[in-house]
């Protein structure tokens, strides 16, 4: 780090904040705190949806996930323009008509308050537990890579987030919103634009490309239908459909960006802005990763990313043999890349026959070395005993310190905290809007005047201390942390369940839901117990579950009058 | 309108899709 990166850093960080206060001041009301005065419009909903979601580890694990395994995660979010479209034609005209707050307020409407306070308690208490693992996922990366305090920084994040989030409410996180993709856009950017320009002068960007896809990098699509297989598509079609249908429909820090639209042609036209520009989005994340890839096949790479459980080698008795590991490594990645230099340089001669020859010998090195590799890792294992030592979160950040220079170092760096900020902040902002509209308003009795401004604030701020709290001891979790990922596809599938019972299946009324919900979760949590089932597909298993319970059990009812409200 | 737009949501998506395989041939 240098003066130039800190000043980057210092000077980016301060200018979100800044911005995020000035364009969130005059909230007076609990509607204009929440609400965010409903007059945004849709590139500002569309922006909002997009910074929210992409949190540090988005961007710091996908490029890895490009590294290591290829640019197969894109078929992920396959599922997201197909939600987004659906969400336009059903859930938003109705949150628009009811003029709710929050997500959670229609199925007390539409069943009984139970039901209602078990999607909002379930909201809080998954949606808290994974705001606390976006903060300290990334603190952990820095503290590793550059020295940096943990607890320095998740109380930097949080303290510089609730600054703006506290005061302004929707309306800050918002336009905070918009500060922090533009910083993350011109990060990734000019990383990429950087890393093709540091490849060899000989090696052009379709070498570059030829290099990668010959090493299987660029496996974009993969037909086959396997349920076992987290990435293809269709799970990404159907499983990624489930899931985006609950995150966006359902999740209130998703669905208070949008209901803060001035009107509904707004919120869908953020919605389907989201639908568009997020595949292509990812794409461009994961080629960037793929650049980093091809970089280092003409440049020598450390044998694992991931300097912290290497530390824990060099202080056991494996030290020797894991040094020998390195060396051997070092060499094995030498033959690699005259063998990538062999295979460029026969692309420039042209003849098909050399190419396939090249390719071949090629894709044979990189089989060699990888062999070395993963001799190293069982190693490093072997030093970390039960922590499943991995380097996907640390490569493109290790790149970007080591090969890229001063300024854009700063740059990406405040582009990790810009992550970081618009995750936690449009989560806490939800978190204290759910406490306040869903208990306050609705146990309690609440007003919606001033007062309720400063219930927002107090609700927002406890969420926010209680993320960083959680952050902290998420320090003391270990591998626990992929768990609390995963806790997000346990719960989402049962929260869709209840509400498309509510929009489709009109025959259940009362507390059927409800039941219908407790069985279906405890189904999938024996799913996930006694099943390899990709965690994908628990968001439709849960799904349809709820839904096949609920209008089972309507059957067996007493029958019921009252006409729907909804 | 928003049938068209809709339309075009999808075009893109399925555009992507067969764009990515294209891009995944043409480089292996």
């Amino acid at each position: 780090m240098t003066r130039l990166d800190w000043f980057v850093l210092g000077g980016a960080l301060l200018f979100v904040v800044c911005w995020g206060l000035y364009k969130g001041r005059g909230a007076t009301t609990g509607e204009g705190y929440i609400g965010g005065g409903r007059d945004h419009r849709w590139w500002l909903i569309g922006l909002s949806i997009i910074a929210t979601q992409m949190s540090a580890i988005t961007f710091l694990s996908t490029p890895g996930l490009a590294y290591v395994d290829g640019m197969r995660f894109v078929q992920f979010y396959f599922g997201l323009p197909l939600a987004a479209i659906v969400l336009s034609i059903t859930a938003l005209p109705l949150y628009h008509r009811l003029k709710v707050s929050t997500a959670y307020e229609i199925l007390e409407d539409r069943f009984d308050l139970k039901t209602r306070l078990l999607a909002a308690g379930l909201f809080l208490i998954q949606r808290s537990l994974a705001v606390g693992i976006t903060i300290f996922a990334p603190a952990l990366v820095l503290s590793v890579l550059l020295g940096w305090s943990i607890h320095a920084n998740i109380l930097l994040v949080g303290l510089l987030v609730m600054t703006y989030t506290v005061v302004g409410g929707t309306r800050a996180v918002a336009w905070a919103h918009t500060s922090q993709m533009v910083i993350i856009a011109f990060g990734m950017i000019l990383a990429g634009v950087m890393t093709v320009h540091r490849l060899p002068p000989h090696v052009s960007l379709g070498d570059a490309l030829h290099v990668a896809g010959g090493l299987g990098r660029l496996n974009a699509i993969d037909l086959r239908f396997d349920l076992n297989n987290r990435y293809n598509l269709w799970s990404g079609l159907i499983g990624g459909f489930f899931l985006m249908l609950s995150y966006f429909g359902t999740d209130q820090s998703q669905v208070q960006r949008y209901l803060a639209g001035s009107s509904l042609t707004q919120s869908r036209l953020g919605l389907l802005l989201n639908g568009m520009v997020k595949v292509p989005l990812q794409f461009l994340i994961l080629l960037l990763g793929v650049f980093v890839f091809a970089f280092y096949q003409f440049n020598a790479p450390p044998l694992f990313f991931n300097p912290g459980p290497v530390k824990q080698v060099m202080a056991s008795p494996d030290a020797p043999a894991y040094r020998a590991t390195e060396v051997d490594f070092a060499k094995a990645r030498a033959v690699q890349r005259q063998r990538a230099e062999a295979f460029v340089a026969a692309r420039h001669a042209g003849d098909a026959r050399t190419i396939a020859a090249a390719k071949q010998q090629l894709q044979q090195a990189q089989a060699e070395s990888e062999t070395v590799r993963m001799r190293g890792l069982a190693i490093i294992e072997k030093a970390n005993p039960g922590t499943h030592p991995s380097d996907i979160n640390y490569i493109f950040l290790a790149y970007v310190l080591s090969s890229l220079p001063a300024g854009l170092v700063g740059l990406v760096l405040a582009a990790v905290f810009s992550g970081s900020m618009s995750s936690m902040s449009g989560e806490i902002s939800a978190l204290g809007a759910t406490t306040v509209v869903d208990l306050w308003r609705r146990l309690i009795g609440g007003s919606r005047g001033a007062r309720e401004v400063w219930v927002g604030r107090i609700a927002t701020f406890a969420w926010g201390c209680l993320a960083m709290a959680f952050a902290e001891y998420a320090a003391r979790l270990g591998s626990l942390i992929e768990a609390v990922n995963i806790l997000g596809s346990l719960f989402y599938g049962t929260i869709l369940g209840i509400f498309i019972t509510a929009f489709y299946v009109k025959r259940v009324r009362g507390g059927t839901a409800f039941y219908a919900a407790l069985v279906a979760e405890a189904g999938v949590l024996l799913c996930f117990k006694f099943t390899n089932i990709s965690f994908l597909w628990y968001n439709l298993i849960g799904c349809l579950a709820v839904v096949g319970l609920a209008w089972g059990f309507s059957w067996f009812g007493r029958p019921d009058a009252v006409p729907d409200p909804v | 309108t928003w049938k068209r737009l809709y339309l075009l949501v999808l075009g893109e998506l399925l555009l992507c899709i067969l764009g990515f395989r294209l891009f995944s041939w043409a480089f292996s």
